[in-house]
């Protein structure tokens, strides 16, 4: 979320105003927030700080999975997990608007069937079968299958 | 002519473990959990080289570092990454970088699509063993967003001088990037003096198809050719005898120095290396150039004699060398 008021920075201050009523919502980055009469620097420093109202929403979002912060974020460009993809997901949205061409994957998918040849998907099918049989030490059947595996991949790379 | 133009293709793909923090937010334990199931499932890839970085020697690493089967940032983790080579020293998979996984392929020439195929044949490979993070929407996630989606970099090493010395390179580079490419220098930023080398590639990772990204990178390399040849062309038209006077001044100070310094061998050898790709200079084995800008950085002096030697006394061993190389290699 870009700054309120100089529309360039990421907003890290974040306030809203219940003035009789009348809800503000403020986002503002960390130079204008100091600028900004509201949030003084003396404010900050001041003793009353937790009494403060208008700073009652600064927690700050963390990642329950690896504890990286935002502005763990914001200071490095990178996160701390994958799980944070989902934590800091509106800010990360708008940073992928401003530097990727799309917003969402049309790539390669992941160890999806589709990637693997059929030859590929037999040779997977046997590694399985042969992790069974030596699990149940049947070696017999772990031999036969080895033989088959090996087989398969010598033609594969004979192609 | 091309050839010469492009010198070599690589593409590589950001992969991470889904139950693992990233490298920048992990501890040493966790790591070392990263290296070994990254070290097992790559020990099933067939003759595969495995190597901690911390059992190498630093002018090793400087080495590998050199010839980009390592990055810099891989050196900074050492105490926790690892590499496996392929034994003709094409493919090489880096394990904590600043992703999980960083699986490279490089090949001489442009040659991008083959080396996608062969670097995602062996991801697919990988992907059978290891559970690598992936989103629905958003692809592979990577430890910067700069990376998600399909966690494809594609670059080209490419050698242009007439773009440079025509002084067309801010207007190459500010054209390329409204396409989505960078031109960086081939050995870090800003270094336009070392060798008129520079890498192009793809700035953005998601919304397109590794496909896409690979085609939009080599089309853009051929656009660049194109501009080269015509920036030589025009070199040779407008300033013919200057240009030659300096291909040969740099070749004469190359074959009869005493002393010389990495950069200054490299600057002369570019000159003497454009010289004889536009028929300025007749060489035996133009090649031999090429070997030669590889072979004289200090840590492949040091290599080349054996010995650990000083600054001064590389400076020697590097102008007897290149001088040895260049001896009646002109015709
Ligand atoms: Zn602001
Ligand atoms: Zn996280």
């Amino acid at each position: 979320m870009l700054c309120d008021k100089c529309k360039k920075n990421n907003a890290t201050f974040h306030s809203t105003v219940n003035i009789n009523g009348n809800v503000t919502e403020t986002h503002l980055c960390e130079n204008c927030a100091k600028e900004n009469k509201l949030f003084s620097f003396n404010n900050f420093l001041s003793p009353s700080f937790d009494s403060f109202d208008l700073l009652n929403d600064f927690e700050e979002l963390t990642c329950d999975n690896c504890g990286y912060t935002l502005s763990d974020f914001q200071e490095s460009g990178l996160l701390g997990c994958s799980n944070c993809y989902n934590v800091f997901k509106e800010i990360i949205n708008d940073n992928l608007q401003k530097i990727q061409p799309g917003n969402v994957h049309v790539g390669k998918k992941l160890n999806l069937e589709e990637n693997l040849t059929e030859k590929e998907k037999e040779i997977k099918k046997l590694e399985l079968q042969l992790k069974q049989a030596v699990n149940e030490e049947n070696y017999e059947l772990a031999g036969e299958l080895k033989k088959q595996i090996i087989a398969l991949k010598e033609g594969q790379n004979n192609e | 002519m091309n050839n010469n133009i492009i010198v070599s293709s690589r593409v590589r793909l950001a992969r991470n473990l889904k139950n693992q923090p990233f490298t920048n937010n992990t501890d040493f334990d966790k790591a070392n959990n990263v290296l070994t199931s990254a070290f097992n499932a790559l020990s099933e890839i067939s003759n595969f080289n495995l190597y901690k970085c911390k059992n190498l020697k630093s002018e090793m690493l400087e080495e590998m570092l050199e010839d980009h089967l390592i990055s810099g940032e891989l050196i900074n983790n050492s105490d926790i990454s690892g590499v496996a080579i392929s034994p003709d020293n094409t493919v090489s998979i880096m394990v904590n970088e600043e992703d999980h996984f960083r699986e490279q392929c490089m090949l001489d020439g442009l040659n991008l699509k083959r080396a996608y195929d062969i670097i995602s044949d062996i991801d697919n490979e990988l992907s059978l063993s290891l559970d690598f993070a992936y989103d629905e929407k958003l692809g592979f996630l990577t430890a910067c967003p700069t990376n998600v989606g399909t966690g494809l970099r594609a670059s080209v090493m490419m050698f242009l001088p007439g773009i440079v010395l025509t002084n067309n390179l801010e207007d190459m580079i500010s054209t390329v990037s409204k396409l989505g490419i960078c031109v960086r220098g081939a050995y870090g930023e800003g270094s336009s003096a070392s060798g008129y080398m520079f890498q192009i590639s793809n700035q953005f990772s998601l919304g397109k198809s590794e496909e896409e990204i690979v085609q939009l990178v080599e089309s853009t390399a051929l656009k660049i050719c194109d501009l080269e040849i015509k920036a030589r062309k025009l070199l040779l038209d407008n300033n013919k005898d200057a240009l030659k006077d300096e291909v040969l001044r740099a070749y004469g100070i190359l074959s009869n120095c005493y002393k010389i310094s990495t950069s200054e061998a490299t600057e002369l050898l570019s000159k003497v290396k454009l010289g004889a790709d536009i028929d300025l200079i007749n060489l035996k084995e133009p090649q031999l150039i090429d070997d030669l800008i590889k072979n004289i950085s200090p840590i492949k002096i040091n290599k080349l004699s054996n010995k650990v030697l000083n600054e001064n006394e590389r400076d020697l061993f590097r102008a007897e060398y290149i001088g040895r190389v260049l001896k009646n290699n002109r015709i």
